[in-house]
């Protein structure tokens, strides 16, 4: 499987999951896709069907309503799929730890392949986690 | 010979790449544009792939022989209208069948776009599947009108190779507006920006691709690709013809004037948003269409 793993680290569709979030990773996702960074250049393209998807992007504590969801998500993705944990909230629970609508960690709900910590994670940041998620899959 | 043709020069192999590289090419233009690097010149290769390895999920409530048909349809269809429109261009031989034939092949591409995204269950898809039969409607009339301009300038000839080697049909005042409709029609055609509506990405979320994955995918995006090469080169050849000799000089020939029809579809996607379906009804029906008429009627009358 090494060169179809090569190729598929060339062209990684990213599917964004929002588990309850503060909205924050969110927007620091987008600014991904904008000139400044421009994910495109990778092959990376942000899809809007799960179907279409290689790799799921969650942000937030994944919380009791939507954790259901995100499981019935993931099992949507058509393997192989790769889970990113995005910000401090799906690896900890951050400012959200003792909230009582919390059920994660993300671990507990889904198989999560990577995390990228911060509150939110800069761009650079996130930038350097796909990179070392493509490097995993060579 | 015929599956020499089908599968390797201009059908299947040959139309694929220049296809994808003609789609990477509106990728990479459109990047530039919004001032980012936009992605290497294998990107659409490397797409499809990877989606020939993935899982291809066939959703529980579709219409499961549609759903596997459709995708299967379409890329035949696009790869044979590919063969119908290549071989007088490229190997100046001619096949049993003429212009008809080709408009026919466009329209089973557009239909099984339709039959695949009303099988596969889903709301979303359903809403594309509508809208792609809108832009049938919206556009088949007038881009048949825009064919009959070189039809008649070339003397009311329905065999493609004669329509290529006569006179351009640019050389003329009727051939101008038609083929500056006809860039519009082409641009619904390939479904992308302002008539993206059936796709629709932020609206929709891939509208008639929603449920596609895995091989089933790739074959939308092959078929898509097929389309960035054979739609702009019909247009392409029937307005600004090809050298009458087969010779290095005809293939050049129709390589600028690609590129040249490429440039501006890509101009015209970068610099519109995206349309409103009765917007795009309004715009063919009543200004483009009497627009093509008065092409049609122009060129009857020798201008």
């Amino acid at each position: 499987m090494g060169a179809y793993n090569r190729i598929l680290g060339k062209s990684l569709w990213v599917f964004h999951v929002s588990a309850s979030p503060c909205n924050n990773c969110d927007i620091e996702i987008l600014d991904l896709l904008t000139p400044r960074y421009d994910l495109e250049r990778f092959g990376i393209k942000l899809v809007g069907s799960i179907r279409h998807a290689d790799v799921l992007l969650v942000t937030g504590i994944g919380s009791c309503k939507i954790s259901e969801r995100v499981q019935r998500i993931y099992e949507q993705a058509p393997k192989p799929v790769f889970v990113v944990a995005i910000g401090t909230c799906p690896a900890a629970g951050a400012t959200f730890k003792n909230a009582y609508t919390n059920c994660g960690p993300l671990e507990k709900i889904i198989p999560v392949d990577m995390y990228i910590p911060g509150c939110p994670p800069k761009p650079e940041t996130m930038i350097a986690g796909v990179a070392e998620l493509l490097g995993r899959l060579k | 010979m015929i599956v020499i043709y089908t599968l390797v020069f201009p059908g299947a192999l040959f139309a694929l790449t220049v296809g994808m590289l003609g789609w990477w090419l509106e990728r990479k233009v459109s990047a530039l544009v919004q001032h980012r690097v936009g992605p290497p010149w294998y990107q659409n290769f490397a797409d499809v792939f990877k989606l020939m390895g993935k899982e291809s999920i066939v959703p529980e409530k579709s219409t499961v022989f549609l759903y596997i048909a459709s995708p299967v349809a379409a890329v035949t269809a696009a790869i044979s209208l590919a063969v119908l429109v290549g071989m007088p261009v490229f190997l100046n031989t001619n096949f049993a069948g003429d212009i008809i034939l080709i408009i026919y092949t466009m329209a089973l591409g557009s239909a099984a776009i339709f039959l695949g995204a009303a099988a596969s269950s889903n709301v979303y898809a359903g809403i594309g599947a509508g809208r792609e039969l809108k832009m049938l409607l919206a556009d088949e009339l007038v881009f048949v009108m825009v064919l009959l301009v070189p039809i008649i300038r070339s003397g009311f000839g329905l065999n493609l190779k004669e329509i290529i080697i006569a006179t351009p049909a640019l050389f003329s005042v009727s051939g101008v507006i038609a083929y500056v409709v006809g860039l519009l029609a082409i641009q619904a055609k390939l479904a992308i920006q302002p008539f993206d509506i059936a796709e629709a990405e932020t609206e929709l979320a891939g509208g008639v691709e929603i449920e596609y994955s895995g091989v089933l995918l790739g074959l939308w995006k092959m078929t898509k690709a097929v389309h960035f090469f054979v739609f702009p080169m019909l247009l392409t050849v029937l307005f600004f013809g090809v050298p009458s000799s087969l010779s290095l000089v005809r293939y050049l020939w129709f390589l600028l004037f690609y590129v040249v029809t490429l440039a501006i579809l890509i101009v015209i996607k970068n610099v519109n948003p995206r349309a409103t379906i009765q917007g795009v009804l309004g715009f063919f029906w009543k200004r483009l269409s009497l627009l093509a008429f008065a092409a049609v009627v122009l060129a009857i009358l020798g201008v």
